[in-house]
């Protein structure tokens, strides 16, 4: 019913009626208990914002999500260029040990079994980290925009990598809301088992005129495996995108979530990295330019739940005209992680008049074997090195250009999938072609 | 420890511990004018009649009680941290006498013995200008050298200030802590009692610190203490505030609204060691302004209390100014020292700088929690933070919250790092390799470590302060 629902009515309803037309389904029969509650707390909680730091900065003027038609964005997912998956057949150009697949549209006997292994592990892992964490005024808690998504993404995009399989030709999955004035919801759950390794690069496009798109990505990484994203957005200034990412980082495991972020109306990441075996290692990196009046937030929260455990966070942000950008990241380390290291960092190249930059980098610490530092600069361009480039017959602006584009490949270069796909690398290049007029030079990237 | 050291502890004022052992406290102090517990527009009339207060102090009172009233418990910190006040509960006024008391003699004994024994004489006998000492919650001795008079230096208690110098305290009173600024700035100023007034007119230097002591001595008193220092024109002071508290069973509560005034050219530091029994809850309001080219200086070490929350400012609204803040805060067992700093810079070529220091140890909870703002049209701002964080064992805690907010880029430059971990084994056994015991060795690393804080206290505050965290350290070994 829930199905046929959507298809039928989901251009006339609006997410407020769709959710209590959910609530009335029969539980036991078309809807999860877990996806019940997300529909109580879709419609019961307010719009995030304070006492949470970073959310009561998020522009959220002219949102109106709850009146707007819910259309799921369109989910693609490449290899080369090449649409596969679709059909959620392994027989579609993908690799041995790669499933890509609707779920639960598209799930057979194999692939059921694969998901409900993911949700269990999955959620086994959201408890106990969960358990390990103490409450603090600006935990990642419950969210309308999260339980939202959960409530009414329609099919959810599953993606796994078998033990020991190796993908180091990035999966490239598009998140592309098409609609204008739409909210559309989607949910990406990634597996990435024992020993293996999967490569993906997830692309946000909204560049349809006000539209509302709120991705989920929820993901763990096996024993001993291996994964790495890169995010890039590409939103309209008058669109929205309200982003979560939640990976469970397990024993021996690497993480390395990279993303590049262009601003909008409003776009925000919620990010939690979760570290929760010994030796396990994530590293974020975030390139970040806003122009004009755009806004773009990351809120990252890094736990690190177990001994031995590694993590490292970059955001490198450059603002101009009157743009808006906020940094929200928090080291945490709960009693008895001993041995662990967390850094986080955070730069800001201020170049408009009008530039506003918030930046709140925070450090919870309850073990003492630990090292763990942050730090947070806030600078415009030195005018000694413009002056010294100007010297040199360039005029200021390219001056000013080619000092950004040295702030940029410093994080670009940290940033493994750039460094390793040429692919990937071109994508980055035009991307910020595009959003900035800044022209780099993708082979200096590596 | 050994027992050589445990006597020569002995004879400074390790006030927080052993109260009982030690001082014998509390005295039978005969409280006169005890009000009834809670707070109540009634209550407000009889503290301000008591205190025969112009007509205009009586309007603030009772305006601050009604925004009180309508004011909810701050947001941003979790709430359990006020469950603990029972506003009803407390009395708002206790006087321990009916007289002031400008001449050590004519002191009553029982109060004496209490400042003696807190060494309150000796350091007046050594350094003191003048002693502003604040027994409950009014001020029963004070007393400032000629010389400060001579100059023109006003430095009262805050009633008396009112009844003396009331314009002058008008024309400043809530100008940087409004009274609506947070729920116990409202109540601060709905029901304050004592604190100083201080004034110090242009071109005058105070060559030594002036100081005031003061404390709680009753069971559930909340000390509102209310104290405002101007430095006019090129004026320099440094004011020194240092509290103590018994312990007793019920929770005690003190929050203070403190307004510094730094007008072109001065010089103004206020340094203060908190070091309240530990079932004090602390919750001051501390902010300054500082005009053209003067430069606050806010030296704050927080040691006792069962919660502080302190976070000084520093309004840099003029261009020239200068801001810095230093500060340690130690978190015991059952402890949560949650401070910081705020700088906001409002105008072009302003400084400021920011270092805190914090450790915790068996169990305690201390976080930094602050905010650098940069206006729009403060352009060449420079500002430094630093945090470091020492945790002595491995279920003590750290948090770092800092906030930075910067809308302005001409030469702009914010640095802000923190760090947090552990004496290294290292350090302790290079110490150990030359011969220093294990405790000792790491007194030394812990004292080297708020070095930054010590070395800008007066010699005898820095000997206290290393004593008083030798002996919070206690047993920190195996």
């Amino acid at each position: 019913m829930i199905q046929s629902l959507q298809q039928k009515k989901l251009s006339e309803l609006n997410a407020v009626e769709l959710l209590r037309e959910l609530k009335k389904a029969d539980p036991s029969h078309y809807v999860s208990q877990e996806r019940m509650g997300h529909v109580e707390r879709a419609l019961e909680l307010p719009l995030p914002g304070a006492p949470d730091e970073a959310w009561r900065r998020v522009p959220m003027e002219g949102l109106n999500f709850e009146s707007r038609p819910i259309v799921p964005p369109l989910l693609e997912t490449r290899l080369n260029g090449k649409l596969v998956g679709a059909g959620g057949t392994n027989g579609s150009g993908l690799p041995a040990g790669l499933t890509v697949a609707r779920v639960p549209g598209e799930l057979d006997g194999q692939t059921y079994d694969a998901f409900k292994a993911f949700r269990e592990r999955y959620s086994l892992l959201f408890e106990q980290r969960r358990r390990k964490n103490k409450g603090r005024a600006n935990d990642v808690r419950e969210n309308k925009f999260l339980s939202f998504a959960e409530a009414l993404a329609g099919d959810s995009l599953f993606v796994r990598s078998e033990s020991g399989t190796r993908h180091e030709t990035p999966l490239h999955v598009s998140v592309h809301n098409t609609t204008p004035g739409s909210v559309g919801p989607a949910v990406v759950c990634i597996h990435v088992c024992e020993n293996s390794r999967l490569s993906l690069v997830i692309d946000y496009q909204g560049t349809e005129s006000d539209t509302v798109t709120i991705p989920v990505i929820k993901a763990v990484v096996g024993k001993g495996g291996e994964l790495r994203i890169l995010r890039a957005e590409k939103i309209a200034d008058d669109s929205h995108l309200f982003s979560h990412e939640f990976v469970m980082v397990e024993e021996d495991a690497k993480l390395n979530s990279d993303g590049v972020f262009f601003g909008s109306k409003a776009t925000m990441l919620e990010g939690l990295y979760s570290l929760m075996g010994r030796n396990a290692r994530a590293d974020v990196r975030g390139l970040v330019s806003v122009r004009g009046t755009q806004f773009s937030g990351q809120k990252l929260t890094m736990e690190h739940n177990a001994e031995h455990t590694y993590s490292d966070t970059t955001v490198k942000t450059v603002l101009y005209d009157a743009a808006h950008s906020l940094f929200a990241g928090t080291i945490k380390i709960p009693a008895g992680s001993r041995h662990s290291e967390g850094y986080e960092e955070n730069r800001n190249l201020l170049l408009g008049d009008d530039a506003h930059a918030d930046s709140i980098p925070q450090l919870e610490i309850i073990e003492n074997e630990v090292k763990c530092s942050h730090g947070a600069t806030m600078t415009s361009t030195v005018p000694e090195e413009v002056y010294y480039l100007q010297s040199r017959g360039l005029p200021e602006a390219v001056a000013e250009r080619i000092l950004v584009g040295a702030f940029y490949r410093e994080i670009l270069e940290q940033m493994e999938l750039v460094k390793e796909d040429e692919a990937t690398r071109n994508f980055v290049a035009t991307a910020l072609r595009e959003e900035t007029g800044l022209e780099l030079d993708p082979s200096a990237m590596v | 420890m050994s027992s050589e050291k445990t006597e020569v502890d002995f004879d400074v004022a390790d006030i927080n511990k052993d109260y009982e052992r030690l001082y014998g406290f509390h005295t039978n102090t005969d409280y006169l004018k005890d009000s009834k517990k809670g707070v109540s527009p009634d209550i407000i009339r009889e503290i301000s009649k008591i205190k025969n207060e112009p007509e205009w102090m009586l309007e603030f009172r009772l305006n601050s009680l009604d925004i009180f009233n309508s004011m909810p418990d701050p947001t941003w910190m979790d709430g359990s941290v006020f469950d603990d006040i029972n506003y009803e509960d407390l009395y708002y006024y206790a006087s321990a006498g009916d007289k002031k008391y400008n001449d050590w003699d004519d002191v009553p004994e029982d109060i004496k013995d209490t400042f003696e024994r807190l060494g309150v004489p000796e350091a007046e006998r050594k350094f003191l200008a003048g002693v502003s000492a604040q027994f409950e919650s009014e001020v029963v001795y004070h007393h400032i050298q000629e010389e400060l008079e001579k100059k023109g230096v006003i430095f009262l208690d805050f009633d008396t200030g009112i009844q003396k110098h009331g314009d002058l305290i008008r024309k400043y009173i809530a100008k940087l802590v409004p009274q609506g600024d947070n729920k116990f700035a409202a109540l601060n100023s709905a029901c304050w009692s004592g604190g100083s007034f201080v004034y110090i007119p242009p071109g005058v230097k105070v060559e030594i610190p002036l100081q005031a002591y003061f404390r709680i001595n009753a069971e559930s008193i909340g000390q509102f203490e209310r104290t405002i220092i101007i430095a006019d024109k090129g004026a320099s002071v440094h004011y020194i505030e240092g509290c103590t508290a018994p312990t007793y069973s019920k929770t005690a509560f003190h929050t203070g609204v403190i307004e510094l005034f730094a007008e072109e050219d001065a010089y103004l530091r206020y340094t203060t060691i908190q070091n309240w029994s530990t079932n004090v809850l602390n919750l001051v309001t501390q902010r300054a302004i500082a005009k053209k080219n003067a430069t606050v200086e806010w030296m704050d070490g927080n040691l006792g209390a069962k919660t502080t929350m302190k976070y000084p400012a520093v309004y840099l609204a003029e261009p020239g100014a200068r801001g810095r803040v230093v500060s340690i805060g130690y978190a015991n067992k059952g402890q949560r020292q949650d401070a910081g700093a705020k700088m906001i810079h409002a105008a072009p070529h302003t400084t400021s700088s920011i270092t805190a220091k914090s450790i915790s140890h068996n169990g305690g909870r201390s976080s930094y929690r602050g905010l650098i703002k940069v206006n729009k049209g403060a352009s060449h701002v420079k500002t430094d933070v630093d945090c470091d964080a020492l945790l002595l064992d491995d279920f003590s805690e750290s948090d770092t919250y800092p906030t930075i907010d910067v809308r302005e880029r001409k030469d702009v430059s914010v640095m802000h790092e923190a760090t947090v971990g552990k004496v290294s084994d290292e350090t302790i056994y290079y110490l150990k390799s030359r011969g220093i015991k294990e405790e000792d060795a790491l007194l030394m690393v812990v004292n080297g470590f708020i070095q930054e804080f010590t070395k800008e206290l007066p010699m005898e505050y820095a000997v206290e302060l290393n004593r008083l965290i030798a002996l919070e350290m206690e047993g920190s070994i195996g």
